[in-house]
């Protein structure tokens, strides 16, 4: 919880978010309620219509055929659908980082920050429980929740394991790789149901550090024509293109273009004192003026042959 | 015993320090092999017989008391709980009984409520 205004917050971000004072302006409402409709036990017409029998309004989010957004006061843990895995509350913004990624069903999918699981039980989701996908997290607490969710959401095709994320054993490659990383999660911050701004991230000078070293052992650990996405849920430009940036200086790294029709800002040309590779125009940054959800930015890179 | 999908590259996956795998699909109870809710709930629409199809009320009492009173045509053993179509989980079937093997966090007092909708 904050009581500064959004104004305030961000005001380091005014000369890079195009509308700054509708951006502020969103902040002060609450986030709306996203469903994912888990098609791995669920059929998408039927849950829709349990949730009209039950009296609850929903829209599909188009083009995203499953994902609901629900009026506000919905409490998503209450509801049957939810405890048997038909449904798992996730921000639309989340749900467009595992799009992006495209696993295919036999593809070997590496998950490096993967608790809670919401992103994990999507790309098995996608996969249609084939395939593979080894969900790492570094804390093994962490892995409770994890776990729970993999079950409840009826997941097959998953293996956990728990290392420091930047260590993670160079053993095999994979033909995709999400990270997914600890963030400040500046995209997190709307008014709560009380009035109050509400702030769910952690601070730290260290994050761009860890998340540099994150997505440097994502990407060594990606097979050559495989995909990455690199994600966070932060406006905060050191903590995104900064680290896009350190990758392709580093690496035979090459940012791809998201094909979603999606509204979305473009990833920055500079920042402060620094400039950044063209192609980091490319990524993608969500601002909830634009797409009604979570902040969030997305980078999709390749790896040469 | 576990359920994971077949690949071909999950030998070279045996390296790594494993903390869990798959979906859990039987454990053991005494001598008997029981089927997870967690399973049954991704394949139990799959099955032709031991399906106990409830009526909201009765499930609403199977969860509530962990126990519904009622005969079936079943010999004993565990079956499948279906209701409105959605499999709900595990119970086991006794003569005159039907006992809940549901996880106990599988419905909470909100969910439980909603039962009856």
């Amino acid at each position: 919880m904050t009581s500064r205004s959004p104004e305030q917050c961000f005001a380091s971000y005014r000369s890079i978010i195009l509308d700054f004072a509708d951006f502020c302006e969103k902040l002060r409402h609450p986030l709306p309620v996203h469903l994912r409709i888990n098609t791995l036990k669920a059929l998408v017409t039927e849950t829709c219509l349990r949730l009209t029998r039950l009296g609850i309004q929903w829209i599909l989010e188009d083009p995203i055929d499953i994902v609901l957004r629900v009026r506000n006061g919905v409490r998503p843990g209450h509801l049957r659908e939810y405890s048997l895995g038909h449904l798992h509350s996730q921000a639309f913004s989340s749900v467009l980082a595992g799009l992006i990624l495209d696993p295919k069903p036999a593809s070997l999918v590496l998950d490096l920050c993967a608790a809670p699981g919401s992103k994990t039980t999507l790309l098995a989701q996608l996969m249609r429980n084939n395939g593979v996908i080894v969900a790492n997290e570094k804390n093994p607490t962490r892995l409770i929740p994890l776990r729970t969710n993999l079950k409840r959401l009826g997941v097959t095709n998953t293996i956990s394991v728990c290392y420091p994320g930047q260590h993670f054993p160079k053993l095999l490659a994979f033909d995709r790789v999400l990270v997914d990383v600890p963030c400040s999660g500046e995209g997190t911050l709307r008014t709560g149901p009380d009035g109050t701004l509400r702030w769910s991230g952690q601070s730290g000078s260290r994050l761009p550090s860890l998340q540099r070293e994150l997505l440097l052992r994502a990407f060594d650990l990606l097979a050559p024509n495989g995909i990455l996405v690199y994600s966070t849920c932060t406006y905060n430009p050191d903590e995104n293109e900064s680290v896009v940036q350190c990758l392709l200086d580093n690496r035979p790294a090459s940012i791809e273009p998201i094909s979603l029709d999606i509204p979305h800002a473009p990833g920055l040309e500079r920042w402060q004192e620094i400039t950044y590779d063209p192609s980091i125009r490319l990524c993608w940054r969500i601002y909830p003026h634009q797409l009604d959800t979570v902040g969030f930015f997305l980078a999709r890179v390749g790896r040469a042959n | 015993m576990w359920l994971l999908s077949q690949h071909s590259r999950l030998p070279a996956l045996a390296s790594l320090r494993v903390e869990s795998v798959g979906l859990p699909l039987l454990r053991q109870v005494n001598t008997y092999l029981k089927p997870t809710t967690a399973a049954l709930q991704v394949f139990g629409n799959y099955a032709t017989r031991n399906v106990v199809n409830l009526a909201s009320s009765q499930l609403t009492e199977l969860v509530a008391n962990g126990i519904l009173t009622s005969d079936f045509a079943f010999s004993s053993g565990y079956v499948i709980v279906e209701t409105e179509g959605i499999i709900i989980g595990c119970a086991l079937y006794l003569p005159g009984r039907l006992i809940s093997q549901f996880p106990r966090h599988l419905f909470t007092a909100q969910t439980w409520e909603d039962l009856s909708k």
